[in-house]
């Protein structure tokens, strides 16, 4: 060859890049083709690129010669000439390792593709969008791993580490539960078909936009980057709405399984005293109404049981009328709202950019509590960040951190007067420093 | 990666993944140098997903990921994302679906493939144009050329070779 290897190579890679891609467009990959594509897609960013060039020139192929410059007649017969006088097969690349007429040196060069190919071509199967009716409608990742799907309605999820969902489809609504961690939904628009996230007892409704929804130990965030969401704060209020479709079918199994009826996150506040301080603010506000009917719950939460949360509380706040617990409020784009057990908080500049950080593999943390930010790097680490003095819980952080590397973020505490750190294998102990 | 080839990279992106992605890389233009970066994350999250046999549609899925990544690249660029400006941003994206330095380079890539259609062999280029422009399947394409399907998918191979080839030889 007078090629310059690297144009070989080049030559080579867009002309693989050609085949898979006619592969894909002819539905003519299956499982064992998948697996090979994505080896070959993965071997180098080169492949990617040269992927995607090739699929920008098919899309663009739709709108060739529109004029017809080249009508039915031209193109038989030149193909016609052509065969009568020779077979120009090949004459623009070393490539083709599966074609009938290639040579034997590109037959050589992949065995593993003429059997991929020959197996591909004696199967026909439709690729692509199946995911939601697939058996394992419940999706996970572990620490540190992060994921796409594509749902059949064409919405597609993200799914954070450490994270589980399950996707119950039907013929009027899109369930999806979010059984543990964080999502980022982009929901493909379908009016007739509202698109619910159940985490925990909060239930987020969208028909078409873009929305990511973490669930934490202690509550539920929502943050809207496109569109509109509604929020329903727990589901055990459910019948508030005509609007809203009853969540029994199946969306509750998690409350079940629980056991127990949640408190109820029946304010948003702004910005979020917590609940135990609402009578103080109540009080300074001066609206005695509020105020009493906020002093009866508490009573007869209290007759029922001492503790803050239970099914007691529930009740309470179930037989207080609609007012409080109607519950459902619209967050619009770059709204967020963060619900957990003492109440609903709207945050007044929330920062949408950080809360979808994580597609990137950053953490950004604003003045954020030492242990929040280790739970969220012991996300994405399989060695955990473990705070051994209480003390230090408090110790607020604020910066950019790559989450798959808590070695800034180690280096920026070891700085700090006062705090130690102590690693092996499994762990990093921040612990006080003894002076 | 040289200059030349980032620019038919953008032009290719551009192309292929959904108007919001050809708005931003169109407007990304004027600044090539992110584009390999982008290319550059957009790799590094097909390289980390573990379980690819759990991918039910590698391709699909490659475009989501680019997609993303080009979203997640817009919004970092804005650098106090406060929520009205978020929303002005996305209004403003979801107001011009019809971007005129969009549709000026998608435009220029089409004349270019217009003159490549003549330097095409007559049967990848009667193959593509049958299944791009006319619509028909590989089966009727077969029997009209008289070759066999796989043939007929080994002609739009071909011919994606050498439309890509022409796009090179003129950036």
């Amino acid at each position: 060859m007078k090629l310059a290897s690297s144009h070989k190579l080049n030559t080579q890679i867009y002309s693989e890049a050609s085949d898979w891609l006619v592969e894909f467009r002819s539905g003519d990959v299956d499982v064992a083709g998948r697996t090979a594509f994505y080896a070959w897609l993965r071997t180098s960013p080169e492949h990617m690129r040269a992927y995607l060039e090739v699929a920008a020139i098919w899309n663009e192929g739709s709108r060739l010669d529109p004029n017809r410059r080249f009508d039915d007649q031209d193109l038989i017969q030149q193909v016609r000439s052509e065969d009568n006088v020779v077979s120009l097969e090949g004459y623009d690349s070393p490539r083709s390792p599966h074609s009938p007429l290639s040579s034997s040196s590109a037959a050589r060069q992949s065995g593993w593709r003429v059997r991929l190919l020959a197996a591909a071509a004696s199967i026909l199967v439709t690729v692509c969008g199946v995911w939601a009716y697939s058996e394992r409608n419940t999706y996970a990742t572990g620490i540190g791993e992060q994921r796409s799907l594509a749902l059949v309605d064409g919405s597609i999820i993200e799914l954070n580490a450490a994270s589980k969902i399950r996707v119950r489809f039907t013929a009027d609504r899109r369930n999806i539960d979010l059984i543990e961690g964080q999502a980022l939904f982009h929901v493909a628009k379908d009016k007739t078909r509202p698109f619910i996230v159940n985490s925990d007892q909060t239930q987020v409704r969208a028909v078409g936009t873009e929305f990511d929804v973490y669930r934490r130990m202690n509550g539920t965030t929502v943050t809207v980057i496109e569109g509109r969401v509604a929020v329903l704060p727990s589901s055990t209020f459910a019948p508030v709405t005509q609007n809203s479709p009853p969540v029994t079918e199946g969306g509750s199994n998690l409350e079940r399984a629980k056991g127990q009826v949640f408190p109820g996150r029946n304010s948003i506040e702004f910005p979020s005293p917590p609940r135990k301080d609402r009578t103080t603010a109540l009080r300074s506000s001066g609206n005695v109404e509020e105020l009493l009917r906020d002093v009866k719950n508490r009573r007869n939460a209290g007759q029922a049981q001492e503790s803050e949360d239970g099914a007691a509380k529930g009740e309470a706040l179930t037989g207080d009328g609609s007012m409080t617990h109607t519950g459902e409020f619209l967050l619009a784009a770059g709204e967020q709202a963060i619900l957990t057990t003492e109440a609903t908080v709207k945050p007044k500049q929330p920062d949408i950019a950080a809360a979808t950080a994580w597609t990137q593999r950053r953490l950004v943390f604003q003045s954020a509590r030492l242990a929040e930010v280790a739970e969220e790097f012991n996300r994405y680490n399989t060695r955990r960040l473990v705070i051994k003095d209480p003390q230090l819980a408090d110790f607020h952080i604020t910066g950019v951190f790559a989450s798959t590397d808590p070695g800034s973020l180690i280096r920026f505490l070891q700085a700090r007067p006062g705090i130690m750190i102590i690693e092996n294998t499994h762990e990093i102990l921040i612990t006080q420093r003894s002076e | 990666m040289p200059a030349d080839s980032k620019q038919a990279l953008v032009a290719g992106l551009a192309l292929s993944h959904g108007e919001q992605l050809q708005r931003f890389l169109v407007s990304r233009v004027r600044n090539v140098c992110d584009v390999p970066d982008i290319i550059q994350e957009i790799f590094l999250r097909m390289l980390r997903v573990p379980d690819h046999a759990a991918i039910r549609c590698p391709e699909a899925y490659l475009f989501t990921v680019a997609r993303h990544v080009a979203q997640q690249h817009t919004l970092s660029q804005s650098a106090s994302p406060r929520s009205i400006e978020l929303q002005e941003m996305l209004t403003e994206l979801a107001a011009a679906p019809n971007d005129p330095a969009l549709e000026i380079t998608a435009q220029q890539t089409v004349e270019e493939l217009e003159r490549a259609l003549d330097t095409l062999s007559s049967k990848a280029r009667a193959t593509f144009l049958y299944h791009r422009r006319d619509g028909l399947t590989l089966e009727e394409i077969g029997s009209r050329l008289g070759v066999s399907r796989a043939q007929a998918k080994k002609y739009l191979a071909k011919a994606l070779l050498q439309f890509r080839k022409h796009l090179e030889a003129k950036e």
